[in-house]
Order: C-alpha cells, then structure tokens, then sequence
C-alpha cells in the first residue's frame, strides 16, 4: 500500500488542502473558475435586476443593432448595414437618445442583453438541476451496487448496462414530444440517462474502498454499510465526484441549447441560450448580432467548465490513480 | 473467460437491450399526442374513426405492438403515414448512405487530424505549441457542432464563397458539413492520444530509447503512436454518439439528404413507423459500435474480458 | 524520416477525400451559373414531396407539385375561376344542378403518348375512394353522389356518381347541387390516371419519377421518391395539348428545410424563389425581390359557448372592438398579413353578377374601445360578475404566440376586470384540448379548402364538427341552409344566402376574426407569369418566364 493510500483514508483534510493548493497553480483553470463565478453571480442578479424588462415587446424597436454609450467607436454604435443599405437604425426608428440596448433588440422588440443575462440564468438553473439530480441517483446507486453482494452488484451493472444502450438522443426526442416541455421536463429527460457515468464513478471508488483491510475488520466488529458509505467511500470519492460534475455540466448546457435549437426544449418567450440561439439563427447572416451574443456566452460557458474540469481533475489526481 | 464465450456474452446483451429499447419506444411512441393525419384539424370524429381502423390504429395497443413485432422479425417495417406508400425499409435506405458517409469522413478527419495535433502537443509538451493545440482541443469540445455549422456556412460559403452553401451533390459540398462534425472527434482524439503519450514519453522505457539516442520524435512516432492510438477505439463509442446527435442539426443547415434530417420531422409529425425504425437504426448502430469496440479491445488487452467485463 | 512520416499523415488525412470523391452522386442537371440553359429557374422547397399521386395527396405541398405534372377537367385562373383544360368546355349542367354532362379535350395526351379518356378519371376517383386515406379527402369527394357512403364502408365503389358514357363524355352526379363544383373540380383530388398504366406498375407506381406518366404543362424528372428525393425537377412536356403556352424548359427543385439556409442560396443567387416568414419578413421587407399573397386562410377567435360569459353576445363584441387589427398586421406582425374584414379574404370566390364575395361584405368590423367598455360593462352586469378569467389557447407558432399577447395585453388594458392567460402547445395538444371542449377562447388559423365561401363559413354551422366551440344561431342556419340547399342551384341567389349568413355571424361575433394570413417569398424580379391561387393548389408555373 502506498504512501498516498494511506494519507487518503486517515486525513481527509490534507488531501482537499494539497488539491487547491496544485489548482492554484493552474491559471487557465482559476481564470475559468472566476468567469464562471462570474456568470453566476450575474445571472442570480438577473433575478431582481436587468437593463431592460426581458419580455416587454417594443414594437417600435425591433432588430436593432447594439448601441453602447462610450464605445460607439468600436462598432457599438447603433449603425448596421442591411441588403447594401447603412443607416442609424435608432434614428430612423425614433428612439429616445437615453435609452440603449447595449446588444442590439431582437424581432419583438426585445433587450437582447436583459433576455441574454435570463437565458443564462435558465441554461444554469437546467444544468444545475440535471447534474443535482444526476448525482444525487448516481451516487446512490454507485454505493448500493459497490456495497453489496456480488449478485446484486451483477444484476445492478446488468442494467446500467442495458440502459446505457440506449442513445440518449433517441430518449429525449420522445420523451420531450409526449411531455410539455418546460424547464423541469428537460432536466429530467437529461437525467435518465445522465446518472450512469457517476453511478460507473462511485462504483468503481466502493469497489476500491471494500476490500481493504481496515474496512473488513470494521465490517467484522458490526459496522454497517451505510457506516462504511458515507463516512469511508463518499469523502474519500468527492474529489472525483466534483471533477465528473464539472464535466457533466457542460454536456447538460450543451442538451439544452442543442434541444430548445432543434425546436424540443424550451419555447420562445422563455429565454434560454438555446432559444436565444434558435431565434438568432433564423436572421444570421442580416442581423448577425443576434446570434453572436448567446454564441459567445454559450461557448465562454463550455470552455469555461471543461478548462476548470481539466484543472480539477489534474489537482485532485495529478497520477490518475482514480481514473477508470 | 475465452473470447468466443465473451463475445456471445455481449450479443446476448445486445438482443436484450434492443428489445427493450424496440418495446419501450413503441410505448411511448403511442403516447405521442395527436395523429398521423395531415388534415386533423380539420377532421370530424368520424372520419378519425374510418382512417383509424383503415391503418390499425384502433386495435388495442398490445395488439398493434405484437403486429409490429411480428413484422420486424420478417424484416417489414410498415409503411411511412408521411410518405404515402413509402415503405420504409426504402425510405431509410435512400437516406443511409447520405448519413453514413457524412458519419465515417467526419471520424476520420476528426481522429486522423486529432491524433495528429495531440503526437504534436506532446512532443512539444509545455511549449506555446501544447496550449495551442490544447484550445483548439477545448473550443472543438465546447463549441457544439451546430453553431460552428452555422459560422461555417456564413464565413466560408456566404461571405468568402469558397466552398458551397448546401446540398450533397458533389464532393465539395461535403466538406463543410464534415468539418463541422469533425471538431468534436479532433479535440476528444487529440485530448486522449497527447495524455497517453505523454505517459509514453515519460515512461521508463523512453528514457532508455533516449540514452540510446532516439529523439524524441522518433520514439513517438516509432513507438508511442502505436501505445496511445490503439486505446483510442475505446472513445469509438461515444464519438459515434455525439455525431448522431451532431448530425440532427448539421444535415438540416446544410441541406445533406441523410437520415437525421428526417428524424426530428417523424416525430413531430407521429409518423409511428418511421420513427420506430429510426430509432432501431440509431441504437443498433451504437450498440454495434459498442459491441465491436469492446470485442476488438480484449482481443488487445485480455485483461478485460477476464475480468468480467467490468471495466468500463 | 520525418518528411516520411509527413507524407505517411498527410496520405490519411486526404484518405476520406479519395475514398468519397467517387461516392457521392454527380449533379443531375449541371451547375446552376452561367452553363445552365437559359428558360430555367431553380426554386427553394421547404418540405418534400409526401406523394405523386394525385389521389393520395392532401398536404399544400405535394398539390402543388402534382399540380404542375398533372391536369383535371379544368384550370384555376387568376381570380379562381375555372377554365378549361383537361374538359373542351365548362360543364352542361341538369336543371336540378345534380348531372353534369362534360365534354373532354380530345388533344389531351399523356407523357407516353395515350391519350386522356373519360375512363381515366373515372377510374382514378373510384381507385381514391378505396384507398385507406380517402376519408381525409372526404372535404372533397362529399360532393361527389354516394362518396361519403363509400368512404365510410356502407356502399361499394361501383355506385360512385361517376360514369364514361363514351370515350370523351363525362356524366357526374353529385350528392346536391353545388354551383361552384367546375372550379371543384380543378383540385388535384380529381385528377385523372391512366388504369392500364398503374395496374402494370402495382406498388411501384409513384415511387419515383420515372413510375408515372404525366398529363401536365411540365413532366417530373430525377424524382427518387417520397421521402427519398430532395430535388427533383420538371421538365416542359411535349406532349402536353397546350405546349406552346409554356416559356418554361425547366425548373429545378431543391428541398432546403432550414429556412436561413435557402435565403442564403437567394442572396447568392444560386436559388430564384424562396418562402419567408417570421423575422426574416421584417428584415427583408425592402428587399426588391420581396412578394406577399394574400392566401385563404383566416385567423380568428372561437369562443366556448358553453360557458355563460362567451354565451352573452356583449362579451364577443367586446372582445372585437378593442383588437386594432390595423396596428396588429402593421406594427406587430408587420409580416405581409392582412387585416381580417371578415371571415372569407378576398380573392376567394366571386360571382359573376355580384363580384367578389369579400369586397360585398364589405367591412363590419371596427375598433371603438369606448364602446366596447360600455358593452362591457352592461355585460357584467347582466352576468352578475366583475371578474372574468379567459383561457386562451392557441398552437404553438411564433406567429401565435406573437398575436396572443399582443391581445393579452389589449383586453386586459382596456376590459377591467379581465385576465387573460394564454396556453400555446403544439398542435396535436391544442387539438385535443379544443376538440374536447377544454378551452375559453382559442386563436386558430382555418384555410379553405376550395374557392367558395361556404368552405369558410361552414364553421359556423350549428352541427358542424369543425364548430368546436358549439356556436348556435337559427338564423345562420337557415339562410346557410338555403343557400346550400334551396338556392343551390341559383348562383346570384346563393351568393345574397350566404352574404347574409356571414352578416349575421359578424353581428353575432360567433367568431372574430383577426387577420387574414399571407404567403411571403423572396422571388427574383426576373422570375414573372407565377400564377399565385388562394384556394386549392397554391402556385402554377405554366405561365411562368424568366427575363434575363
């Protein structure tokens, strides 16, 4: 048994106090950590404060391009070109000089940035709930399959193995035609097949844990599985658990965006990434804004998760001993 | 246990799973609302009667699964309620090869380019020349294939007019769509194959091939390319996944007559029969994929399949 | 060693290039630049074909196309009245207006040289009452004597009110007079085939272009089936009686379903003619190329006469003082559509002494919110209630969703104590809810099938299944009574019947109408002589030229 083995099971602490310590150390994943920390504090923000009403329909405004005061210089400036044809659009649509729409207004007349700041705070809320729920199934299933007898384990695998045939396109196509789609139906279609690779994860960490010998002679003396779950596996596991959770939730942004684009997620008026993304497409190459915003954010959101996993995963394990 | 045990193992697995996934799809195709009929809006209950028993739609659902059921193991899968008098065995087969060959030249631009750029970034590891490859392995795993479809469209096709905007006729049409499902298999490749090499490179092995006198070059690619490529057929899996999911999207902005295009469409408009062998087509394909994968990969590693299969 | 290892990576990376380079189908018709032949368009699809042959056809689409390859007894022209085509002349008709006697063109000829007899359509209409849809184009066949009894499995096929009495005479019977039936009778569900034809192929008739024979201004070519094909084309038939009215050599046919897609095959020229809608009418209003068309398809409100609010007539009228249909179709949908002056749009039917039906009726619809607050009022008051909760409910389409809180917003403001919550669901849901009757108000878009304006107004017969909100007045009954029955046969009388039934709907506010929906296209300015119908099939290309 080697030195960090043992270091794990008695000193919890010190292992979560190295692994900031190495993630420190890595700058492209504390850049993604602030940016994320970012995007959520601003979308939290969303819920009592936006520029604009996100869903008041100004007739008058529709399609107009950004316009920030202070950076007209950098194109902001309420200027577009359309079918050969530029002009100052506020003008022409007789907008009050005060009132800005920092990315431009979309085809009802809009704030772009306000719907952006709420289409964030959805696509989080979905992937936050989908990986919530991902886990909290994953894990438990992860420790009754390790935990248990051989046949149990068998039988348990058996039908993760069953399960896992299934794309999970096929499912979340059907199952989001036969339910309304809303913001917890597509969580939840995402979750049935989504627990399987945490359920793989913890598993295989149980699998480690209950045969060393400390936990037999526990085992001997009386002490429950239940005992050896959650104070032996689950601390010791949280490491993996937290880096497979940074990759799942990329993934569970990237279904949402993916259905409500192909027209099976969410419905306009709510707003979304993947609504946003949707309804910019339709008039891309006219009013290229209105894509690029939720595109941008969409992809800042992604590379930032995947860059903090690379991160996490490598402090927590820099020998990739957990890995499967 | 032997191979030949292991791998009657796994298809026994895969006839079970494709017949509960035949048998929970048909149920929950059953619960789709509405019906197959273009006019219903305007149809009187009446009518909706005659057309029901006309296509066995009024028969209690049992009775209509072990009729589909009986049918698929002859190898007729009905009749599309879309396409009159389309059977659609045809009209799958008409779309297959659109879809597969888009599928197999994004794989292999994917893999190929991705195994590349991670030999490369592993070379050169913890120079400018690693982050490089490393952000472009990162944006081809973040930037999901639909939106780098639509940026390829609009730059190359509208803006620069290099290549064409849509269609599948010749073989320039086919490169965008291509490109656009091929970044997701680049990055994942070229992830995978820089860790495993890197592992390869700093391994006690290499060291002796260095006091040898190898360069570094050379031990990747005489030796590493070999240790790190092989593991990659594991990610077969998944990547064939992400690109049926990918290609829902790419086929439609691109206009490639494949069979994604007409999946979203058959369910929303409850074509029953089309979507029931859609979806058998997806998942065969997968579980296939899976299948081959993982027979191949303990004709590698044995360790695998003694064990029990339990490794993934 | 290194170069080897490039040219070794180098030959994989170019591998799919080489293997594929052969696979792929080569372009069926050439380049669409400067090498194609001068009299040919290429047109933009947003869906394909469901079917080619014209009995099983039900969807827009599929008419259309069949439309183009085909021919019946007669012809649509511009204001969707019948002229002859496949028929020498317009039918004689018996003094109880139940036979038609019609007289074929004896130069009409199919694509391989048959000619076109009486037998064929007598046989293609006995075939499509057989078949396992034909109750979804009952709509059409009911006018037909004993067709909805042979639909419905109670008479057998035979005694279908169709007959050749000789090679070029036709002997229709209907089930009651029916004075527009000739211009009926330009829809695709009557179109002949050829039954020496279609038994030798068995099921392999329509399953692509080269398994059909075609009687129309153009022949369908490089078709590979329903489902299949994704571009096809149709080539001028030489065969067909009227050749020399056709400019067209070709016209090429692409199906691109993603709309963004097909624009920018417009914008880059590769493609003449485009459908748009939503966001991409407003963007491309001035865009030279930009065509709307006001088609027969209304939209309006249908209210739940089961529930005592929308029972009281003061609710309804309410309800449409306060919509400002002009601001609506201008400012809100600003998408080409048209302000509703009624149930039955313009350009759907006309008579020949009253002239169009819409223009008659005039516009009984105004905007007064003054008076609407009074009735309102006066409403609450007789129902005891100052409160009332409306469950709108409408499909889910941008263009819906749009007016449905454009109309939230304008009855709550304006009608205290109303509170409107709106349900959009996809169309097979709302379906249900309204067919069951779980609804307040719902927001539908109902087009005509044919060009008369009973297609429209049948909706608000009592017994009708398509009324699903149970609309009752004896006096529309009675004078749509008379004019399908009594008057049947008198065309003027039947007109002045029917005006007065649509006078007595919009009194009633039965249903209020809201907008009368348009077709939008970006079509090269070059590209003339489209003809565009409202009812029945959509667009014709015989006419059609290119000027370039």
């Amino acid at each position: 048994m080697s030195a960090t083995a043992l270091t794990d099971l008695g000193k919890p602490s010190g292992y979560w106090a190295d692994s900031w310590a190495r993630l420190k150390r890595k700058r492209a994943a504390m850049m993604s950590l602030g940016v994320i920390i970012f995007f959520i504090a601003v979308s939290l923000l969303s819920l009592w404060f936006t520029p604009h009403n996100p869903n008041a329909q100004t007739i008058t405004h529709i399609n107009l391009p950004p316009r920030i005061p202070g950076l007209g210089w950098l194109g902001f400036d309420g200027v577009s070109t359309i079918a050969g044809v530029t002009q100052d659009r506020y003008a022409a649509a007789g907008v009050p000089a005060d009132v800005n729409y920092w990315l431009g207004t979309d085809g009802l007349g809009r704030d772009l940035l306000s719907r952006l700041l709420v289409g964030i705070r959805v696509s989080l809320s979905i992937a936050g709930l989908a990986t919530v729920l991902d886990l909290s199934v994953g894990i438990i299933y992860g420790l009754v399959s390790g935990l248990n007898k051989q046949r149990v384990d068998t039988v348990l695998q058996r039908f993760i193995e069953v399960l896992a045939g299934i794309p999970t396109l096929v499912v979340l196509v059907l199952l989001l035609t036969v339910l309304s789609p809303g913001l917890f139906t597509i969580a939840v279609a995402m979750v049935i097949t989504g627990w399987i690779p945490m359920a793989r994860l913890v598993r295989a960490q149980a699998l480690r844990f209950r045969d060393q010998e400390f936990i037999v002679a526990a085992q001997a003396l009386g002490a429950s599985r239940t005992w050896l779950a959650l104070r032996h596996v689950l601390p010791n596991s949280m490491g993996v658990i937290v880096v497979q959770t940074m990759f799942s939730i990329p993934s569970a942004i990237f279904f949402e965006a993916f259905l409500s684009f192909i027209g099976l997620g969410l419905r306009p008026p709510m707003a979304s990434l993947g609504t946003l993304l949707n309804e910019g497409f339709q008039t891309f190459t006219f009013l290229p804004f209105q894509m690029l915003a939720p595109m941008v954010a969409l992809s800042v959101l992604m590379v930032a998760f995947n860059l903090l996993a690379d991160g996490l995963r490598d402090a927590f394990d820099p020998k990739g001993v957990g890995r499967i | 246990m032997g191979l030949a045990k292991y791998a009657l193992r796994r298809v026994v697995f895969m006839v079970v799973t494709m017949w509960v996934i035949i048998t929970a799809t048909f149920f929950l195709m059953h619960l789709l609302p509405g019906s197959p009929y273009v006019n219903l809006q305007k149809l009187t209950p009446e009518q909706l009667e005659i057309l029901n028993t006309r296509y066995g739609l009024n028969r209690p659902i049992l009775e209509q699964y072990l009729l589909y059921f009986a049918n698929l193991l002859t190898g007729d899968l009905g009749t599309s309620f879309q396409f009159k008098n389309q059977p659609v065995t045809t009209l799958l087969a008409g779309r297959v090869g659109a879809s597969v060959q888009l599928g197999v030249q994004a794989l292999l631009v994917g893999t190929s380019a991705g195994i590349v750029v991670g030999v490369i970034a592993a070379v050169k590891r913890h120079t400018p020349v690693d982050s490089g490859a490393t952000i472009v392995a990162v944006l081809g795993r973040s930037v999901p294939s639909f939106i780098l479809a639509a940026l390829l469209q609009l730059v190359v096709a509208v803006n620069l007019r290099l290549l064409p905007i849509a269609g599948w006729r010749d073989f320039s049409s086919t490169i965008l769509p291509t490109l656009a499902l091929a970044m997701a298999p680049l990055a994942d490749s070229a992830r995978f194959v820089r860790t495993e090499m890197v592992e390869v490179l700093e391994s006690d092995y290499a060291e002796l091939a260095r006091a040898n006198g190898l360069s570094t070059q050379q031990i990747a690619w005489r030796h590493g390319v070999r240790n790190s490529v092989i593991p990659l057929i594991t990610l077969l899996g998944p990547m064939t996944v992400n690109l049926l999911t990918g290609s829902l999207v790419v086929e439609n902005i691109f206009a490639v007559p494949g069979i994604g295009e007409q999946f979203v469409k058959s369910v929303l408009n409850n074509d029953y029969p089309t979507i029931m062998a859609v979806t058998i087509l997806y998942s065969g394909l997968f579980l296939l994929v899976t299948f081959a994968v993982d027979v191949l990969y303990s004709i590698i590693d044995p360790r695998i399949r003694l064990s029990g299969g339990g490794r993934r | 060693m290194k170069t080897r290892r490039i040219v070794q990576i180098a030959t994989i990376l170019s591998l799919p290039g080489l293997l594929f380079a052969g696979c792929t189908t080569s372009d069926p018709g050439g380049t669409v630049s400067s090498d194609a032949p001068p009299a040919t368009v290429v047109i933009a699809l947003s869906q394909e074909l469901n079917t080619i042959d014209p009995t099983a056809a039900i969807d827009s689409n599929s008419s259309s196309a069949i439309n183009q390859v085909y021919e019946g007894l007669y012809r649509l022209d511009a204001n969707n009245s019948p002229v002859p085509a496949g028929a020498a002349a317009l039918p004689e008709v018996s003094a109880d207006g139940l036979t038609y006697t019609i007289s074929l063109n004896q130069a009409a000829k199919w694509s391989d040289g048959t000619p076109v007899k009486a037998a064929d359509y007598e046989w293609a209409w006995k075939r499509a009452v057989g078949l396992d849809s034909a109750a979804e184009n009952e709509v059409y066949y009911g006018f037909v004597l004993n067709a909805s009894d042979i639909i419905a499995g109670n008479k057998p096929v035979d005694e279908l009110g169709i007959k050749a009495l000789d090679d070029y005479t036709l002997e229709i019977k209907l089930a009651a007079p029916t004075t527009f039936f000739a211009s009926l009778l330009a829809s695709v569900s009557f179109f002949p085939l050829n039954e020496a034809y279609v038994t030798s192929q068995g099921d392999k008739f329509g399953s692509d272009s080269e398994h059909a024979i075609y009687n129309g201004p153009f022949v369908l070519a490089d078709y590979a089936g329903p489902g299949v094909g994704t571009d096809w084309k149709y080539v001028k038939n030489p065969t067909y009686w009227d050749a020399a009215s056709v400019k067209l050599d070709s016209i090429e046919v692409r199906v691109i379903k993603e709309t963004s897609t097909a624009v920018n095959l417009y914008t880059s020229g590769e493609v003449d003619q485009v459908a748009i809608s939503g966001a991409q009418v407003q963007a491309l209003r001035n865009d030279p190329g930009f065509t709307a068309y006001t088609t027969a398809t209304a939209a309006f409100l249908g209210y739940n006469f089961n529930i005592p609010a929308f029972a009281n007539v003061k609710v309804r009228q309410a309800i449409s003082l306060v919509i400002d249909r002009a601001a609506l179709v201008n400012n809100v949908l600003n998408d080409g559509s048209a302000l509703a002056t009624g149930l039955v749009p313009a350009g759907l039917s006309s008579d020949q002494t009253r002239g169009d039906f819409a223009t008659a009726a005039g516009n009984p619809l105004e905007t007064d919110v003054d008076k609407a607050k009074t009735l309102w009022a006066e409403a609450k008051q007789e129902l005891g209630i100052d409160k009332l909760e409306i469950d709108l409910q409408t499909f889910d389409s941008d263009r819906m969703r749009t007016v449905t809180q454009y109309l939230q917003n304008v009855i709550q403001e304006n009608l205290v104590g109303t509170t409107v919550t709106i349900t959009a669901s996809p169309v097979a849901n709302f379906l249900e809810n309204t067919k069951s009757g779980s609804f307040g108000i719902y927001l539908v878009t109902w087009g005509a099938d044919y060009a008369d304006a009973s297609s429209l107004l049948d909706l608000a017969r009592s017994n009708s299944g398509s009324n699903w909100g149970h609309y009752s007045s004896p006096e529309f009954d009675a004078a749509f009574a008379a004019a399908q029955g009594a008057d049947a046969a008198d065309s003027a009388a039947r007109f002045d019947d029917l005006l007065q039934a649509h006078a007595i709907l919009l009194a009633d506010q039965g249903y209020t109408p809201v907008y009368f929906q348009s077709s939008t296209l970006l079509r090269n300015p070059e590209f003339k002589g489209v003809v565009f119908h409202s009812a029945g099939s959509n667009t014709e290309y015989k006419t059609a030229y290119i000027e370039r």
